[in-house]
Protein backbone atom coordinates (compact mmCIF):
# COMPACT_ATOMS: atom_id res chain seq x y z
CA UNK A 1 0.00 0.00 0.00
CA UNK A 2 1.51 3.57 -0.89
CA UNK A 3 1.95 5.67 2.36
CA UNK A 4 -1.07 8.44 2.11
CA UNK A 5 0.45 11.95 0.87
CA UNK A 6 0.50 13.25 4.61
CA UNK A 7 2.12 10.21 6.18
CA UNK A 8 4.84 11.29 3.49
CA UNK A 9 4.87 14.79 4.66
CA UNK A 10 5.13 14.14 8.05
CA UNK A 11 7.77 11.44 7.24
CA UNK A 12 9.84 14.66 5.78
CA UNK A 13 9.21 16.81 8.41
CA UNK A 14 10.18 14.49 10.93
CA UNK A 15 13.51 14.22 9.00
CA UNK A 16 14.03 18.13 8.94
CA UNK A 17 13.58 18.64 12.33
CA UNK A 18 16.12 15.66 13.40
CA UNK A 19 18.44 17.26 11.03
CA UNK A 20 18.06 20.79 12.23
CA UNK A 21 18.45 19.78 16.20
CA UNK A 22 21.30 18.28 15.04
CA UNK A 23 22.80 21.30 13.48
CA UNK A 24 21.63 23.19 15.91
CA UNK A 25 23.07 21.28 19.02
CA UNK A 26 26.54 21.32 16.94
CA UNK A 27 26.61 25.18 15.92
CA UNK A 28 25.56 25.88 19.47
CA UNK A 29 28.75 24.28 20.95
CA UNK A 30 31.17 25.42 18.44
CA UNK A 31 30.35 29.09 19.22
CA UNK A 32 32.48 29.04 22.39
CA UNK A 33 35.38 27.35 20.48
CA UNK A 34 34.84 29.78 17.22
CA UNK A 35 34.27 33.44 19.39
CA UNK A 36 37.59 35.04 18.44
CA UNK A 37 36.87 37.90 20.31
CA UNK A 38 35.70 36.84 23.32
CA UNK A 39 36.17 39.01 26.86
CA UNK A 40 39.42 37.33 27.07
CA UNK A 41 40.76 37.59 23.91
CA UNK A 42 39.24 41.39 24.38
CA UNK A 43 41.21 41.50 27.72
CA UNK A 44 44.36 40.15 26.12
CA UNK A 45 44.52 42.86 23.86
CA UNK A 46 44.89 45.16 26.37
CA UNK A 47 48.27 44.45 27.77
CA UNK A 48 50.67 41.57 29.05
CA UNK A 49 50.02 39.55 32.35
CA UNK A 50 50.08 40.45 35.38
CA UNK A 51 49.64 44.43 34.01
CA UNK A 52 46.70 46.20 36.18
CA UNK A 53 44.42 47.94 32.84
CA UNK A 54 41.85 50.40 33.75
CA UNK A 55 39.27 49.62 31.35
CA UNK A 56 37.75 53.14 29.72
CA UNK A 57 34.58 54.13 31.49
CA UNK A 58 31.52 52.82 28.61
CA UNK A 59 30.26 55.29 26.88
CA UNK A 60 28.89 55.70 23.25
CA UNK A 61 32.67 55.50 21.65
CA UNK A 62 34.21 53.08 24.48
CA UNK A 63 32.73 49.91 22.18
CA UNK A 64 34.82 47.16 23.84
CA UNK A 65 32.84 45.44 26.05
CA UNK A 66 28.92 45.18 25.56
CA UNK A 67 26.74 45.74 28.83
CA UNK A 68 29.24 47.72 30.43
CA UNK A 69 28.05 49.82 33.23
CA UNK A 70 28.94 53.22 32.82
CA UNK A 71 28.57 54.28 36.67
CA UNK A 72 31.36 51.67 37.50
CA UNK A 73 34.63 52.47 37.16
CA UNK A 74 36.83 48.50 36.22
CA UNK A 75 40.23 47.52 36.17
CA UNK A 76 41.87 43.84 34.78
CA UNK A 77 44.75 41.97 35.18
CA UNK A 78 45.34 39.02 33.47
CA UNK A 79 47.12 36.50 35.28
CA UNK A 80 49.08 33.23 34.04
CA UNK A 81 49.08 30.42 36.91
CA UNK A 82 52.02 28.70 35.23
CA UNK A 83 55.12 30.10 37.30
CA UNK A 84 53.06 30.01 41.21
CA UNK A 85 50.04 31.25 42.77
CA UNK A 86 49.05 34.55 41.84
CA UNK A 87 47.86 36.82 44.37
CA UNK A 88 44.89 39.17 43.56
CA UNK A 89 45.09 42.67 46.19
CA UNK A 90 41.95 45.10 46.15
CA UNK A 91 42.33 47.75 48.79
CA UNK A 92 39.33 49.96 49.56
CA UNK A 93 39.35 52.95 51.13
CA UNK A 94 36.20 54.19 50.18
CA UNK A 95 32.57 53.56 51.12
CA UNK A 96 30.19 52.17 48.76
CA UNK A 97 29.79 48.72 46.24
CA UNK A 98 32.60 47.33 44.77
CA UNK A 99 33.71 43.29 43.93
CA UNK A 100 36.75 41.48 42.58
CA UNK A 101 35.16 38.24 40.33
CA UNK A 102 37.47 35.55 38.30
CA UNK A 103 37.20 34.88 35.07
CA UNK A 104 38.59 31.76 33.67
CA UNK A 105 40.41 31.48 29.88
CA UNK A 106 36.81 30.59 28.45
CA UNK A 107 35.19 33.80 29.76
CA UNK A 108 33.13 31.68 33.26
CA UNK A 109 33.05 33.51 36.32
CA UNK A 110 34.25 30.96 38.80
CA UNK A 111 34.31 33.14 41.50
CA UNK A 112 33.01 36.71 43.18
CA UNK A 113 33.38 38.77 45.94
CA UNK A 114 32.33 42.18 46.84
CA UNK A 115 33.86 44.46 49.57
CA UNK A 116 31.28 42.93 52.11
CA UNK A 117 33.58 39.84 52.10
CA UNK A 118 37.19 42.10 52.82
CA UNK A 119 39.65 42.01 55.48
CA UNK A 120 41.59 44.46 57.05
CA UNK A 121 40.39 47.03 54.60
CA UNK A 122 41.08 45.24 51.24
CA UNK A 123 39.96 42.19 49.01
CA UNK A 124 42.69 39.68 49.15
CA UNK A 125 42.48 36.83 47.38
CA UNK A 126 45.19 33.78 45.98
CA UNK A 127 44.27 32.35 42.54
CA UNK A 128 46.27 28.48 42.53
CA UNK A 129 46.03 25.30 40.25
CA UNK A 130 44.33 22.19 41.74
CA UNK A 131 48.00 21.13 42.46
CA UNK A 132 49.18 23.89 43.72
CA UNK A 133 46.32 24.10 46.21
CA UNK A 134 47.54 20.11 47.32
CA UNK A 135 51.20 21.52 47.44
CA UNK A 136 49.97 24.76 49.67
CA UNK A 137 47.97 22.66 52.32
CA UNK A 138 50.77 20.58 52.71
CA UNK A 139 53.01 22.58 53.94
CA UNK A 140 50.16 24.19 55.74
CA UNK A 141 50.46 23.96 59.94
CA UNK A 142 48.14 22.30 60.97
CA UNK A 143 48.23 24.05 64.38
CA UNK A 144 47.57 27.33 62.50
CA UNK A 145 45.55 26.95 59.71
CA UNK A 146 45.93 29.30 57.03
CA UNK A 147 42.89 31.75 56.83
CA UNK A 148 44.26 32.79 53.29
CA UNK A 149 41.05 32.68 50.76
CA UNK A 150 42.61 30.45 47.99
CA UNK A 151 40.52 29.92 44.61
CA UNK A 152 41.16 27.03 42.38
CA UNK A 153 40.97 28.30 38.99
CA UNK A 154 39.88 25.93 36.26
CA UNK A 155 42.67 27.28 33.84
CA UNK A 156 46.36 28.34 33.87
CA UNK A 157 45.07 31.30 32.29
CA UNK A 158 42.52 33.74 33.39
CA UNK A 159 41.96 37.28 34.32
CA UNK A 160 40.44 39.48 38.13
CA UNK A 161 38.27 42.45 37.22
CA UNK A 162 37.26 44.68 40.01
CA UNK A 163 34.61 46.44 39.80
CA UNK A 164 33.61 50.08 41.68
CA UNK A 165 30.50 51.66 41.74
CA UNK A 166 30.22 55.47 41.44
CA UNK A 167 27.92 57.30 43.47
CA UNK A 168 27.16 59.55 41.21
CA UNK A 169 29.22 61.73 38.08
CA UNK A 170 31.41 63.30 40.54
CA UNK A 171 32.22 60.19 41.99
CA UNK A 172 33.16 58.54 39.01
CA UNK A 173 36.91 59.98 39.24
CA UNK A 174 37.24 58.18 43.05
CA UNK A 175 36.21 55.47 41.41
CA UNK A 176 38.57 54.87 38.82
CA UNK A 177 41.25 55.90 41.19
CA UNK A 178 40.34 52.79 43.54
CA UNK A 179 39.59 50.00 40.72
CA UNK A 180 44.05 51.19 39.42
CA UNK A 181 45.04 50.28 42.95
CA UNK A 182 43.73 46.55 41.95
CA UNK A 183 47.05 44.26 41.60
CA UNK A 184 47.70 41.06 41.03
CA UNK A 185 50.92 39.37 40.89
CA UNK A 186 52.66 35.40 41.25
CA UNK A 187 53.72 34.76 44.72
CA UNK A 188 55.43 31.22 44.70
CA UNK A 189 55.05 28.87 47.01
CA UNK A 190 57.74 28.69 49.71
CA UNK A 191 60.20 25.79 50.13
CA UNK A 192 59.30 23.23 52.57
CA UNK A 193 62.10 23.79 55.28
CA UNK A 194 64.99 20.92 55.21
CA UNK B 1 17.46 10.48 -8.91
CA UNK B 2 14.25 11.97 -7.19
CA UNK B 3 15.35 10.28 -4.23
CA UNK B 4 18.87 12.25 -4.04
CA UNK B 5 17.04 14.99 -4.61
CA UNK B 6 14.71 14.35 -1.98
CA UNK B 7 17.30 13.58 0.07
CA UNK B 8 19.30 17.14 -0.56
CA UNK B 9 16.37 18.77 0.25
CA UNK B 10 15.72 17.80 3.38
CA UNK B 11 19.70 17.75 4.36
CA UNK B 12 19.25 21.87 3.27
CA UNK B 13 16.00 22.42 5.10
CA UNK B 14 17.21 20.62 8.18
CA UNK B 15 20.53 22.53 8.18
CA UNK B 16 19.35 25.80 7.48
CA UNK B 17 16.53 25.25 10.19
CA UNK B 18 18.73 24.11 12.73
CA UNK B 19 21.47 27.59 11.99
CA UNK B 20 18.13 29.38 12.49
CA UNK B 21 17.26 28.21 15.51
CA UNK B 22 20.83 29.07 16.95
CA UNK B 23 21.31 32.75 15.84
CA UNK B 24 17.73 33.03 17.21
CA UNK B 25 18.51 31.69 20.09
CA UNK B 26 22.10 33.55 20.78
CA UNK B 27 20.43 37.13 19.83
CA UNK B 28 17.80 37.11 21.91
CA UNK B 29 14.69 36.36 19.37
CA UNK B 30 13.83 33.05 20.80
CA UNK B 31 13.93 33.31 24.55
CA UNK B 32 15.61 29.99 25.28
CA UNK B 33 17.51 29.21 28.72
CA UNK B 34 16.52 33.37 29.44
CA UNK B 35 14.44 33.86 33.07
CA UNK B 36 12.00 36.72 33.43
CA UNK B 37 10.78 39.05 36.29
CA UNK B 38 7.82 41.05 35.02
CA UNK B 39 8.66 42.12 31.47
CA UNK B 40 12.53 41.60 32.31
CA UNK B 41 14.59 38.99 31.09
CA UNK B 42 17.98 37.82 33.04
CA UNK B 43 20.23 35.56 32.91
CA UNK B 44 20.98 34.58 36.17
CA UNK B 45 23.42 32.01 35.46
CA UNK B 46 25.56 34.15 33.53
CA UNK B 47 28.50 34.65 35.71
CA UNK B 48 28.02 31.19 36.99
CA UNK B 49 30.33 28.49 36.18
CA UNK B 50 27.65 25.75 35.32
CA UNK B 51 25.72 27.92 32.80
CA UNK B 52 23.60 26.39 30.43
CA UNK B 53 25.22 25.95 26.90
CA UNK B 54 23.09 28.84 25.62
CA UNK B 55 24.12 31.17 28.03
CA UNK B 56 27.84 30.49 27.62
CA UNK B 57 27.38 30.64 23.69
CA UNK B 58 25.73 34.24 23.92
CA UNK B 59 28.51 35.74 26.88
CA UNK B 60 30.93 34.19 24.26
CA UNK B 61 29.60 35.50 21.35
CA UNK B 62 28.53 39.25 22.49
CA UNK B 63 32.56 39.48 24.53
CA UNK B 64 30.33 40.67 27.67
CA UNK B 65 32.48 40.59 31.08
CA UNK B 66 29.43 38.72 33.19
CA UNK B 67 29.00 40.01 36.58
CA UNK B 68 29.56 37.04 39.13
CA UNK B 69 26.59 35.07 40.87
CA UNK B 70 27.60 37.17 43.84
CA UNK B 71 28.38 40.42 42.52
CA UNK B 72 24.91 41.31 40.58
CA UNK B 73 22.52 40.50 38.21
CA UNK B 74 21.47 42.38 34.62
CA UNK B 75 17.70 42.55 33.95
CA UNK B 76 17.03 43.93 30.13
CA UNK B 77 13.75 44.74 28.37
CA UNK B 78 13.45 45.98 25.12
CA UNK B 79 9.27 46.06 25.41
CA UNK B 80 7.41 48.41 27.80
CA UNK B 81 4.76 47.25 29.48
CA UNK B 82 1.98 46.08 27.15
CA UNK B 83 5.04 44.50 25.15
CA UNK B 84 5.42 46.98 22.57
CA UNK B 85 9.19 47.96 21.41
CA UNK B 86 10.56 50.85 23.83
CA UNK B 87 11.09 53.68 20.80
CA UNK B 88 13.10 56.81 22.11
CA UNK B 89 9.85 59.10 20.43
CA UNK B 90 7.82 58.24 23.34
CA UNK B 91 7.13 59.36 27.31
CA UNK B 92 7.97 56.24 29.65
CA UNK B 93 7.58 56.02 33.42
CA UNK B 94 9.48 53.50 35.46
CA UNK B 95 8.94 52.56 38.90
CA UNK B 96 7.80 52.29 41.35
CA UNK B 97 10.09 49.76 42.89
CA UNK B 98 13.31 47.41 42.09
CA UNK B 99 14.34 44.50 43.59
CA UNK B 100 15.55 44.27 46.92
CA UNK B 101 19.63 45.08 46.12
CA UNK B 102 22.50 47.16 47.74
CA UNK B 103 22.47 49.33 44.77
CA UNK B 104 20.98 49.17 41.41
CA UNK B 105 21.38 51.69 38.19
CA UNK B 106 19.57 51.74 34.85
CA UNK B 107 20.77 52.54 31.76
CA UNK B 108 19.61 53.12 28.17
CA UNK B 109 21.18 50.50 25.59
CA UNK B 110 21.26 49.81 21.72
CA UNK B 111 20.83 46.71 20.41
CA UNK B 112 24.48 45.40 20.70
CA UNK B 113 24.62 46.76 24.56
CA UNK B 114 26.24 50.40 24.64
CA UNK B 115 24.54 53.80 25.81
CA UNK B 116 23.37 55.98 23.08
CA UNK B 117 25.09 59.37 22.69
CA UNK B 118 22.48 62.10 23.74
CA UNK B 119 22.57 65.66 24.15
CA UNK B 120 22.91 65.28 28.29
CA UNK B 121 26.12 63.10 28.09
CA UNK B 122 24.45 61.46 30.76
CA UNK B 123 23.93 57.60 30.42
CA UNK B 124 23.07 56.18 33.35
CA UNK B 125 20.87 56.79 36.67
CA UNK B 126 22.32 55.34 39.99
CA UNK B 127 19.77 54.04 43.40
CA UNK B 128 21.99 56.68 44.90
CA UNK B 129 20.96 59.95 43.17
CA UNK B 130 17.37 59.91 42.56
CA UNK B 131 14.63 61.20 44.38
CA UNK B 132 11.85 59.02 46.09
CA UNK B 133 8.86 59.28 47.33
CA UNK B 134 7.95 59.29 51.15
CA UNK B 135 7.04 55.56 51.01
CA UNK B 136 10.31 54.70 49.54
CA UNK B 137 9.13 54.33 46.20
CA UNK B 138 10.56 56.29 42.55
CA UNK B 139 9.37 57.15 39.34
CA UNK B 140 12.03 57.65 36.25
CA UNK B 141 11.10 59.54 33.43
CA UNK B 142 12.34 58.31 30.19
CA UNK B 143 12.32 60.43 27.54
CA UNK B 144 14.90 62.12 24.94
CA UNK B 145 13.51 65.76 25.98
CA UNK B 146 14.22 66.86 29.64
CA UNK B 147 11.35 66.03 32.40
CA UNK B 148 11.43 67.08 35.57
CA UNK B 149 12.01 64.52 38.41
CA UNK B 150 14.41 61.71 38.06
CA UNK B 151 15.31 61.96 34.71
CA UNK B 152 16.82 59.53 32.33
CA UNK B 153 17.85 61.01 28.79
CA UNK B 154 17.17 59.17 25.09
CA UNK B 155 18.97 59.71 22.08
CA UNK B 156 16.44 60.84 19.39
CA UNK B 157 14.11 58.53 17.02
CA UNK B 158 15.83 55.17 17.95
CA UNK B 159 14.75 51.80 19.10
CA UNK B 160 16.21 50.97 22.89
CA UNK B 161 15.95 48.71 25.47
CA UNK B 162 16.73 49.42 29.17
CA UNK B 163 18.96 47.52 31.14
CA UNK B 164 18.77 47.74 35.37
CA UNK B 165 22.01 46.18 37.21
CA UNK B 166 21.44 45.08 40.71
CA UNK B 167 24.68 45.38 42.73
CA UNK B 168 24.84 42.98 45.91
CA UNK B 169 21.11 41.95 45.23
CA UNK B 170 19.26 39.84 48.21
CA UNK B 171 20.89 36.27 47.68
CA UNK B 172 17.65 34.28 48.47
CA UNK B 173 16.34 36.11 45.72
CA UNK B 174 19.07 35.22 42.93
CA UNK B 175 18.65 31.74 43.79
CA UNK B 176 14.61 31.19 44.58
CA UNK B 177 13.85 33.64 42.15
CA UNK B 178 12.69 37.15 42.83
CA UNK B 179 8.98 38.33 43.31
CA UNK B 180 7.06 39.70 39.98
CA UNK B 181 6.17 42.26 42.49
CA UNK B 182 8.87 43.96 42.87
CA UNK B 183 10.34 44.40 39.03
CA UNK B 184 10.02 48.00 37.92
CA UNK B 185 7.27 48.34 35.12
CA UNK B 186 8.15 50.76 32.22
CA UNK B 187 4.91 52.36 31.22
CA UNK B 188 4.48 54.04 28.10
CA UNK B 189 3.10 57.70 28.44
CA UNK B 190 2.18 58.94 25.25
CA UNK B 191 4.19 59.40 22.16
CA UNK B 192 5.06 61.98 19.16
Amino acid sequence: MRPSLLGRALYYAALVAIIAGLTHIAALLMVPALAERDAYARVEALGPPFKTVALAEASPKARAFPYADPAVAAAVCRYDLSGGPVRARAPLGRPGFSSLSFHSRRGVVFYALTDRAATDGRMDALIVTPEQLRKLVAHDDEDNPSDDLRIVSPTIEGFVMERVLSQSPDDQASAARQAAAMTCAPEPIAEAEK
Amino acid sequence: MIGLFKALAVAVAGLALGLWATRAALTGALPIAVDSLGQWRMEARAGAADADPYTRARIERSGEIALGLGEGLRLTTRVDSQGRALDSSCLYKLGPQAPTARYWTLEAIDGAGYPFENADGRYVLRSTEILRHPDGGFTIWISEGPHAGNWLPLAPRVRFGLTMRLYDPALSDAAVGFERATAPSVVREHCG
